[in-house]
């Protein structure tokens, strides 16, 4: 986990650092005065060689320090914390949908595999799948946050402060996201359970008089698990980072729109702090699939 | 049929007639009304790609505010923009776009990614590793997020929005082929073909490479779809064409501030993409279904 975020702060920082164009300039405006611009290039460092930058950056990386915004003109950690909640809450949101989801759809498909229920549920998370969720977001703004005003059209509240609001603003996007990623549970839970259906303890069990119901939730839900949280894992993963699109369609404030935002003004602290953290929530959630693993299935085992 | 067939050509050792696999996939496409409507529609797409000129009934970017937010009608099918421009016409030409941005990006990543792949499964060693923890450190970036940040940095331009695409196809083909390679490398007739003297370039092309084709149409009919909706997002968020371009993705984007007034100028564009996305990915499953049966859906 260490030397991949370690590799990914280096790919973006050199990544970032090579653009064309001087960023001082950028900063200050094309037609600004020289001396507004050496300030500028003193104050955020960019006088210094590269490499002294890079050392200084990962050296204060280490400390939890991620520089100063100079869009925002505030330190980019304060920022980031900031827009954590937004994130967090939108992605373990969309991740309960699109489990619920993936879980209820794929074993009902599994179960009647081959069948017209089957088919249509296999064309249907082919529909979720392909359907732009920036598109679908603003279909679902149209129809039930401007023509019905069920939900806000933009925005976030926070849970702590009001849950009731918290609930609302995060409906819609939840939905778009749950669509997608539920999508993906589906399909993989439909192949994971008939897999394990057709294996051979699935039969001695079925021999030993054990119920479908019983088979299925004991043994076959277990086996079946492993590569559903794999993938549900990686997606989560993805979300809490990836949500970038949704969170630019819903106007919620989490970490997507802030990368977005340091994008768009060439705020390269920002932008910098803004991956580090996406990659490391990335491998944090990683990690703790690979945890869970050793838990489902006592037979995995890592070496220390 | 009575029609005797002419004896077909001696294949490689164990693997199956050529035919076998159209005809499997056109009884797939006649079984299968998903399938077929697919097919049908990539058809229609390639022939709208290269007839966009004559379909198109306006010219995409030519603005007249006198019949700006027009919805749709016998004379704008698809209603007009707040430029007054055609959005059918605009939605034809885009195809050239979108499937451009897919296809050139896919080839890109599955060139890339399948070289990447055989060198390091073939060479092994210290080679493999480097180059799967280059692989790895790709895949460390969620999302469409490594494709932003590589926009972000070359700027936004046809060309760059590709090679960004591109980039994020390489891990899949290189996975795929290192996977392969290392299948196939010990087997006796790759052994048999290097005692003869062939070189390693022609053992990984002539003796490896085709094993692994079946799976390569898979994913690049896939990764297509993929790389169309990822070309619509860059769009979307202002890292892909620049307006007035007719791109689906920039479309929608342009069309979201009216959206209230006047949806047709989101809806049309939108679907355009939708279609093309399902399209592609139902296509690339009954390949897969056909060319690779046990393998399992992703």
């Amino acid at each position: 986990m260490a030397p991949t975020i370690l590799v990914v702060a280096t790919l973006t920082f050199v990544a970032l650092n090579v653009v064309p164009g001087d960023l001082a300039v950028m900063l200050a405006g094309v037609d600004a005065r020289a001396e507004d611009v050496a300030r500028l290039r003193a104050l955020y460092g960019l006088d210094r060689p590269i490499v002294v930058r890079y050392l200084d950056w990962l050296a204060a990386l280490g400390r939890g320090d991620l520089g100063i915004s100079s869009s925002l003109r505030a330190p980019v950690a304060e920022l980031v914390a900031a827009r954590l909640p937004a994130t967090l809450s939108l992605a373990f949101a969309s991740m309960a949908v699109a489990t619920a989801m993936g879980i209820a759809l794929g074993s009902w498909s599994a179960r009647r595999a081959g069948s017209i229920v089957d088919a249509s549920v296999l064309v249907a998370s082919q529909v979720g799948l392909a359907v732009p969720n920036f598109w679908l977001g603003i279909l679902l703004l149209i129809g039930f946050a401007a023509t019905l005003p069920i939900f806000p059209l933009q925005g976030y509240a926070a849970l702590v402060r009001d849950p009731w609001a918290w609930a609302r603003h995060l409906a819609l996007p939840t939905l778009v996201i749950g669509v997608e990623r539920g999508a993906v549970l589906t399909r993989l839970v439909r192949a994971s359970l008939l897999e394990e259906m057709g294996r051979d303890y699935v039969r001695t069990a079925r021999g030993k008089g054990v119920g479908d119901r019983a088979i299925l939730r004991r043994h076959v839900l277990r086996n079946a698990a492993i590569p559903v949280l794999t993938v549900g894992g990686l997606q989560l993963g993805y979300l809490l980072g990836g949500a970038i699109i949704v969170e630019q369609v819903f106007g919620i404030p989490g970490l997507g729109r802030l990368l977005l935002q340091g994008i768009y003004a060439r705020d390269l602290a920002l932008v910098q702090g803004a991956v580090v953290v996406i990659a490391l929530l990335f491998a944090g959630v990683n990690v703790l699939v690979d945890v869970l693993y050793t838990r489902l299935d006592p037979r995995i085992q890592y070496a220390a | 049929m009575t029609v005797t067939s002419a004896p077909r050509p001696a294949t490689a050792a164990g693997m199956p007639p050529r035919t076998s696999l159209a005809r499997k996939f056109w009884r797939r496409c006649l079984r299968n009304p998903a399938t077929f409507l697919s097919l049908m529609f990539v058809v229609l797409l390639a022939l709208v790609v290269v007839a966009a000129p004559l379909l198109g009934r306006f010219d995409p970017l030519e603005q007249d505010l006198m019949r700006a937010f027009r919805p749709p009608d016998g004379q704008h099918w698809f209603g007009t923009d707040r430029f007054g421009q055609d959005i059918y016409s605009r939605v034809v030409h885009g195809a050239r776009l979108s499937l451009a941005v897919g296809f050139f990006s896919v080839l890109m990543g599955l060139t890339a990614g399948v070289g990447i792949g055989l060198t390091a499964g073939f060479f092994g060693g210290v080679t493999d590793e480097l180059l799967m923890r280059f692989i790895d450190v790709l895949l460390a970036f969620p999302g469409i997020l490594l494709a932003i940040l590589i926009v972000s940095v070359l700027g936004s331009s046809l060309l760059n929005v590709i090679v960004a695409l591109a980039v994020f196809s390489v891990p899949i083909f290189a996975r795929m082929a290192r996977g392969s390679v290392l299948a196939t490398k010990n087997l006796e007739y790759v052994d048999a073909a290097r005692a003869v003297g062939a070189a390693t370039a022609r053992i990984l092309l002539r003796h490896i490479v085709p094993n692994i084709l079946g799976p390569i149409v898979v994913y690049a009919t896939l990764r297509m779809a993929s790389a169309i909706l990822g070309g619509a997002t860059l769009s979307f968020l202002g890292m892909g064409l620049a307006p007035p371009a007719p791109e689906w993705g920039l479309m929608v984007a342009l069309g979201r501030q009216q959206v209230q007034s006047a949806p047709h100028v989101v809806f049309f564009p939108g679907l355009s993409i939708f279609l093309t996305v399902l399209a592609f990915n139902l296509l690339g499953d009954a390949l897969r279904d056909v060319i690779d049966p046990r393998s399992k859906p992703v």
